[in-house]
């Protein structure tokens, strides 16, 4: 086994899988009959929705233009960046055009690509056609191989509690079983979402290089 | 599990003809048997239902595994909208009528997964529409209805010969065993399912049943 293999193994690698999510809610829900533990791998995705991206979520994706379009990932969430390039591998400005197609005729923009997007796609201005792939970095739910999302490790007890929020509700139970399963759920997704934004010592020193620094940045080397 | 079938037949004997059996009792051991299998099923069921209710498992003496049966695909798909779906012909079985069909166990592939069960066919209308908790290959399901076993998730392309194991509690049957083979019951039931067949005899025989003249005549 080499040291990749043992890191997918290991109880601390990143993602957690929907069944070890499911398994996890089941062993503090007893009570549930297996028709209803079904439910479970659904109210996961749902608490997923609530809780949120970190960087352990980014992914970055080579995609081939077609047809001045570039197809969005399905498993996409949200963009960070694009970049264009033609055949050669020279990359390409572009403006950001908002809705569907650019109305406006701008002057001095004739050299950048237009690029705007619906819910599948980006597209690319008449002055794209010499694009030939973009460079995508975005927040994408992870899949595994059987196209079923993968969960942040530090998500995981917040997803607990709010499997067991559903679970409660659905039981009907009494109010406060109700109410201490919410409580539990809000308490936990604020610390995932905070886990969500706490950079690592890397991104940390850089952010504290760039923005906290009181030391003057100019590099008199460079005039 | 210890009372052989005989040693249940002859302690309805005894306590219906209070100790003094003639020797030409009347009484014949089927009818016996036949008690002795109703009130088994009755008072088991009971028990495991009430175990099932408690949040308890089963206990595995009543449980049986029958290991790789066969998926079939239907030939006539009674509801169209279904597709064509994959059963496991459990005719041959006997399954315990137990609350919320768990008399079937458990389901699971030759590997062990667990294949969940929705006992509740109308459920699975509502887990079609949820898309992580609709059957799937990864996300097997299984209902009953009648002798057969639907499993849903495998789609119309099944390639190969699937295969599944079944764990299920089966019937107490009494009249297929010989004298000398034991009783698929637990002793704590023993003694409370040999007071319901001394009833049942009773009752039927009348409650002063008793020959103790060896005549040739039932009394």
């Amino acid at each position: 086994m080499n040291s990749v293999e043992l890191f997918i193994d290991s109880p601390t690698k990143p993602f957690l899988n929907i069944d070890e999510i499911v398994a996890h809610a089941e062993s503090i829900i007893d009570d549930a009959d297996e028709g209803i533990k079904v439910l479970f791998r659904q109210w996961a995705w749902l608490g997923e929705q609530q809780l949120g991206f970190g960087s352990v979520n980014e992914e970055t994706k080579d995609i081939v233009v077609e047809d001045l379009s570039i197809r969005k990932p399905s498993h996409m969430a949200s963009a960070i960046d694009v970049a264009l390039f033609d055949s050669s591998g020279a990359e390409f400005q572009y403006k950001y055009q908002f809705g569907k197609k650019r109305i406006h005729n701008e002057d001095g923009s004739q050299s950048k690509i237009d690029l705007s997007e619906d819910a599948y796609f980006y597209h690319l201005g008449s002055n794209g056609s010499g694009i030939t792939h973009a460079k995508l970095r975005f927040y994408s739910y992870p899949i595994d191989e059987d196209n079923n999302p993968m969960f942040p490790n530090h998500h995981l007890f917040a997803l607990m509690m709010f499997i067991k929020w559903m679970w409660e509700l659905r039981k009907s139970s009494n109010q406060s079983a109700i109410g201490m399963a919410y409580t539990n759920w809000i308490q936990q997704s604020t610390k995932a979402k905070a886990a969500n934004k706490m950079p690592d010592q890397l991104k940390g020193e850089e952010i504290a290089k760039t923005w906290m620094s009181m030391i003057d940045k100019v590099r008199h080397y460079d005039f | 599990m210890g009372k052989t079938k005989q040693e249940l037949v002859s302690d309805i004997e005894l306590r219906v003809t209070r100790a003094k059996p003639s020797d030409d009792l009347e009484l014949e051991q089927s009818q016996v048997i036949h008690w002795l299998e109703v009130a088994a099923n009755s008072v088991v069921a009971d028990y495991l239902n009430k175990k099932l209710r408690s949040k308890k498992i089963i206990p595995p003496e009543y449980i049986e595994k029958v290991l790789a049966v066969q998926l079939n695909k239907e030939t006539a798909p009674s509801n169209t909208d279904e597709g064509i779906r994959h059963y496991l012909d459990f005719s041959s079985y006997n399954v315990m009528p137990l609350e919320m069909d768990q008399g079937i166990v458990r389901v699971s592939t030759l590997t062990g997964k667990r294949i969940n069960a929705i006992r509740d066919e109308d459920h699975l209308d509502t887990m079609k529409h949820l898309y992580f908790s609709k059957p799937s290959r990864e996300n097997l399901l299984w209902y009953r209805e009648g002798d057969e076993i639907f499993i849903q998730g495998y789609g119309n392309s099944i390639t190969t010969a699937v295969k599944l194991n079944v764990f299920y509690v089966p019937t107490i049957d009494i009249s297929s065993l010989s004298d000398t083979d034991e009783v698929q019951i637990t002793d704590d039931l023993v003694a409370i399912i040999l007071d319901v067949v001394e009833d049942m005899a009773l009752r039927q025989l009348g409650a002063d049943f008793e020959d103790l003249q060896n005549d040739g005549t039932q009394a």
